[in-house]
């Protein structure tokens, strides 16, 4: 295994090199003189030939790349060449971390979203729950995040106080229908069993979330971004909370596939049927004996989609107005601020290559198979 | 057994293809290699049948394919009538390859599940560049009807919408569509229902006296081999252990290998082998053969020597019959009609240790 | 664990597995008796509520949303079970929907010029037309009009041409050049697959949109740059999937046997391998398709793509934004076409690799 891990540590440095070399060459497909992209046509010679020294254009390729990727590795990505003029360093390290904090939120909220969903919808595979989950799903992948962006904000923003009264309404009519059956059917079965009262702490419980939804549903707000350092905890979670939500509709909905799946395979499994047969109770059969091995994709899916996300980010933020690398990167790409946009290239490419190098070397840790070969 | 030499072939003129020293290594990661064949002598003589016999996994199939330069073999000879197709490339080999056939084992694989049958049968002759279409056509029927398939049924088909047999029939067709002088069959019934297996023989039993073909044929089966080969050569771990005629070689196996082989047939005649479990040893790994004898290390006559020294090829001693009729074994230990004939197994384990 | 205990458990399981029929939604037995009373009050009443909601028989904002909604939802309960009737039980009337929905898009896109629609690009040719006016599907604006008074409708419809134009060329640039390389990838190994491999994946060491953002940032965003950003986004895809289906493909025995009767590698290539490969290649096309064509979305809602007066769905639905909390018309009409597009694909995508891709096939359709 040890091996292992050295040839794909290995394997990144050329990946890693062409990924810089990628990044640093963005500025060579300029069509014409980049430092006329950047000032305008109206701009005076002095000011253009002021930047092309800024870009370092007036110098030879080759002697650039080596000079830029020898600042990249000291931390240093040069400054930008759009008012107001900064060192890029400084501006990912305020801005990265709310990326990442974005991130991972919208990761634990999909986690939280498709675990459940997954178990349950996995247990019942084939039941009307199943169907709808599964619908609801193949819609949330279909779903352009920018546009998902746009109905929360529609509907938790602008129209709050309907969403609510609906939210109430749907709640408390799920809650008594829920119980009304559940009701008839313990007096048609001639008795009160454990699946009549487990159907009305269901009722009770859905009832119970729809009015704390409808009394206490927080008020985002629709752009910006509070620090923790700036407002507090509590502050900025909630600023964080609409654009992580987000994209945690999409990736939720791609967990919950690749989990509903694979649950619905391992439960077919022997050893599941034994533990059942063994009668050991549904919870404990799909927690500690069809979810454990499951985990294995699960972790593989998680750490993909963190990079993904890493991408996403650039939907939201601008969406919600977030000062994050996604929106660092657009406004630099607008203003044609060249050394900003290849830092953050770089910089979340990277990112990417390493979340999915550490995932590549979990999935050989975790997979039993692998792990036994190697050693 | 399991050892080297060419003091077996025969040095008249009537021997078409002759293979000398064959061998066969597939490198593997960190300088490790599979012996898969290792120093193989064969020849056949024009409309003769030799038989390949051995294990899985002794490399019976991969000299099968290296006769055909699929892949061209690691070091050796391979001579039909006078040329030496290893030292062959490009054009020059393609064109050879018209002489030399191959089916293989398993039918469904080695159709191209997209394309149909006519197509597959014509490829040969669209790949010699044959371009009259009519023509072309008209020879794929014709073949297709020799091998037993009806043109106007099968001819659109593919292969998924055939049975193992008609598949079967259908690669004899694409093979022979080229008028090849020598046909390697590697296993061609082993992957086919039993009730098929017959069949498939006499077809190919047929097309060899209908087309005049030199056959190599392999296979595990030594019931099937016995009844189609007028010549046997029994493999062990990528060498040869004994060649003979195989009346001759049923009768007195001098090889204790082919005695083990012999031994593991049932009672019951035309019946699968299962030639492993007669043994007591696993199959020793290609990766890392035993020096000396490479049946040394599950051989009960066993002795320093078949460590130290590997065997050669050498007529077999005994009668002037047997001499006459090229039976040859590779064993510093034969088992000579005076060791006592067609003993069992505890017998031969006896003799061995004494 | 004790030879006693199972037989106490063993009840449990016998109780709990059968019930809680809590979530179950109304019985299909029932329904399925009065499919053809479905289906006419479903064709017939859904088509009537859909219209009193557009036309504004009811006028305040929320009961009309109701409304429409009401008559989809009535509408889609009567087409599902007169498809049904016509076809069967078992017919996937969601994959029949998102055909048609993709047909009636492609066509609109393709005839859009000769389309009867109000003008959607030219402010200065609208001055005498109402702005901001609302959706009302029997009108000469049917998805209502802009701040400026441009057609949504006719906006959505050039918007598609936009959308299919860049996403298909990128498929076919991706599909061709990708699934080369795979092929070349998985049928040579060695040293072609490891140069292939290291650019394949030093591509996918970008995030997608990253890499999307980072061509077209040093491009002019015009159509065909686009198009060839969202190409080369698709390539490591397809090299990936040409190679893992050549690689199932070049060690079977058919390969061998060209060979063995004398073909070359190139005949091996396009005349053996190839027709095996591309079926998969093609079915996951519509996928591709479906992806690319949100990646447009994107970069031209983040405003990096074709621009205005030029509409796409994306620059439509960012202009729309600023307002559209009292108009939201303006970001809904093109968002669900989008939407509806892009689910019709993903749809019809998961039939077609159902259909062609013998690996999806024996994942019973999974992932």
């Amino acid at each position: 295994m040890g091996t292992m891990i050295a040839g794909k540590l290995l394997r990144l440095v050329p990946i890693v090199l062409l990924v810089s070399l990628g990044s640093f060459l963005l500025l060579e497909l300029v069509p014409g003189d980049p430092a006329l992209a950047v000032l305008g046509e109206t701009a005076t010679p002095e000011r253009v030939a002021e930047v092309r020294a800024e870009l370092g254009l007036d110098r030879p390729l080759a002697e650039r790349y080596g000079e830029w990727l020898g600042g990249v590795v000291t931390g240093d990505f040069g400054r930008s060449v759009v008012p107001p003029v900064q060192d890029v360093s400084t501006m990912i390290a305020a801005r990265l971390p709310v990326t990442l904090e974005i991130a991972l939120l919208a990761m634990l909220m999909s986690l939280a979203m498709a675990v459940p969903f997954g178990l349950w919808t996995a247990h019942r595979a084939g039941a009307p729950l199943d169907t709808a989950v599964g619908g609801a799903a193949f819609a949330a992948i279909s779903m352009p995040s920018f546009l998902s962006a746009l109905v929360l904000v529609f509907f938790l923003i602008f129209n709050r106080g309907s969403v609510r009264l609906l939210v109430l309404v749907l709640g408390l009519a799920l809650a008594a229908g829920v119980a009304v059956r559940a009701v008839r059917s313990a007096r048609r079965d001639g008795g009160w069993e454990r699946s009549h009262r487990l159907a009305l702490v269901g009722a009770a419980v859905a009832a119970g979330v729809a009015v704390l939804l409808a009394v206490a549903l927080p008020v985002f707000p629709r752009q910006g971004f509070v620090r923790i350092t700036g407002g507090g905890l509590i502050e900025n979670l909630r600023s964080a909370f609409l654009p992580a939500l987000t994209l945690a509709l999409v990736e939720g909905a791609v967990f919950l596939r690749v989990l509903r799946n694979d649950l619905v395979g391992t439960l077919q499994e022997d050893f599941v049927l034994a533990a059942r047969a063994k009668g050991m109770s549904t919870p404990h059969v799909l927690v500690r004996d069809a979810l454990r091995p499951s985990s294995f994709s699960l972790v593989t899916v998680a750490g993909v989609t963190l990079g993904r996300l890493l991408g996403g980010t650039v939907i939201v933020e601008t969406v919600f107005r977030v000062p994050g690398m996604g929106s660092m990167l657009v406004d630099a790409i607008q203003t044609k601020d060249f050394p900003v946009v290849q830092a953050s290239v770089l910089v979340l490419a990277l990112l990417f290559v390493l979340i999915n190098t550490a995932v590549d070397l979990s999935y050989a840790y975790l997979d039993p198979r692998i792990r036994r070969g190697g050693r | 057994m399991a050892g080297s030499g060419t003091a077996h072939l025969r040095d008249d003129d009537d021997v078409l293809l002759r293979v000398e020293d064959l061998v066969v290594e597939f490198p593997l990661s960190r300088g490790r290699k599979v012996h898969a064949v290792s120093g193989v002598s064969l020849d056949v003589r024009r409309g003769e049948t030799l038989g390949v016999v051995g294990e899985s996994g002794c490399g019976k199939s991969t000299t099968g394919r290296a006769i055909l330069q699929l892949p061209p073999p690691t070091s050796g000879r391979v001579v039909l009538e006078g040329t030496d197709l290893t030292g062959l490339s490009g054009a020059a080999l393609r064109a050879a390859r018209d002489r030399l056939q191959i089916v293989l084992q398993d039918p469904i694989s080695s159709l191209n599940p997209r394309r149909k049958v006519r197509d597959v049968v014509a490829e040969g002759l669209a790949i010699r560049g044959e371009t009259d279409r009519a023509r072309v056509r008209e020879r794929v029927d014709e073949m297709l009807r020799a091998v037993g398939l009806d043109p106007d049924l099968v001819g659109d088909r593919r292969a998924h919408e055939l049975s193992g047999g008609q598949c079967q029939r259908v690669c004899i067709a694409r093979a022979l569509v080229l008028e090849p002088q020598v046909l390697v069959c590697d296993e061609p019934v082993s992957a086919l229902d039993v009730s098929v297996q017959a069949q498939i023989l006499n077809l190919i039993e047929d097309m060899k006296a209908r087309y005049g073909l030199t056959l190599v044929f392999i296979t595990h089966d030594l019931a099937v081999v016995k009844n189609v080969s007028d010549r046997i050569a029994v493999m062990y771990l990528g060498k040869l252990c004994e060649v003979g005629p195989p009346d001759e070689l049923f009768a007195r196996p001098a090889h204790p290998y082919t005695r083990v082989l012999l031994s593991s047939i049932p009672e019951l005649e035309g019946s699968e082998l299962d030639v492993g479990a007669a043994d007591a040893g696993e199959l020793p790994s290609p990766l890392d053969p035993p020096s000396g004898c490479r049946f040394r290390t599950r051989c009960p006559r066993a002795t320093d020597r078949c460590g130290a020294e590997e065997p050669q090829m050498r007529l077999v001693p005994g009668n002037g019959a047997a001499g006459a009729s090229g039976h040859h074994v590779a064993c510093h230990h034969p088992m000579t009609a005076d060791a006592g004939p067609a003993g069992d197994g505890a017998e031969l384990a006896e003799t061995g240790a004494t | 664990m004790v030879d006693a205990e199972p037989l106490l458990d063993a009840r449990d399981v016998e109780v709990a597995p059968p019930p809680a029929p809590d979530e179950a939604t109304p019985a299909p037995a029932g329904w399925r008796r009065h499919r053809r009373a479905i289906a006419a009050a479903g064709l017939v009443g859904g088509a009537a509520v859909t219209w009193m909601g557009t036309t504004g028989a009811v006028d305040l904002p929320w009961p009309r949303a109701a409304t429409v909604v009401v008559g989809v939802a009535l509408l889609l309960a009567g087409i599902d079970s007169a498809l049904k009737l016509w076809r069967g039980e078992r017919v996937q009337t969601a994959l029949w929907l998102s055909v048609a929905w993709l047909v009636i898009v492609g066509a609109a896109a393709l005839l859009a010029d000769v389309l009867p629609l109000a003008e959607a690009q030219d402010p200065s040719r609208t001055l005498t037309e109402p702005s901001l006016v609302r959706p009302d599907l029997f009108s000469e604006h049917p998805l209502g009009t802009d701040r400026q008074s441009l057609d949504i409708l006719g906006g959505v419809v050039y918007g598609a041409r936009v959308s299919l134009t860049v996403g298909l060329g990128a498929v076919a640039i991706g599909l061709v050049v990708g699934g080369f390389l795979g092929l070349l990838a998985g049928y040579y190994r060695g040293r072609v697959d490891a140069v292939i491999g290291l650019v394949t994946d030093a591509l996918i060491a970008f995030p997608p949109l990253i890499l999307l953002l980072a061509l077209v940032s040093a491009l002019e965003p015009s159509v065909r740059n686009v198009t060839i950003g969202l190409a080369v986004l698709s390539i490591p895809i397809y090299v990936r999937l040409a190679r893992a289906n050549t690689l199932r493909y070049a060690e079977r025995d058919f390969v061998v046997m060209a060979r063995a009767l004398g073909g070359r590698d190139r005949r091996i290539l396009f005349r053996e391998l190839l027709p095996n490969v591309l079926p998969p290649l093609v079915s996951y096309g519509f996928v591709v398709v479906a992806v690319l064509v949100v990646a447009e979305a994107s970069l031209s809602y983040l405003g990096l793509s074709v621009q205005r007066p030029n509409p796409t769905w994306g620059n439509l639905i960012a202009a729309g934004e600023d307002s559209f909390d009292r108009h939201p018309h303006l970001v809904f009409a093109p968002g669900i076409v989008l939407f509806l597009t892009v689910f019709a694909l993903n749809r019809v995508g998961e039939a077609a690799r159902v259909l062609w891709d013998p690996r999806a096939r024996r994942a019973d359709g999974g992932r």
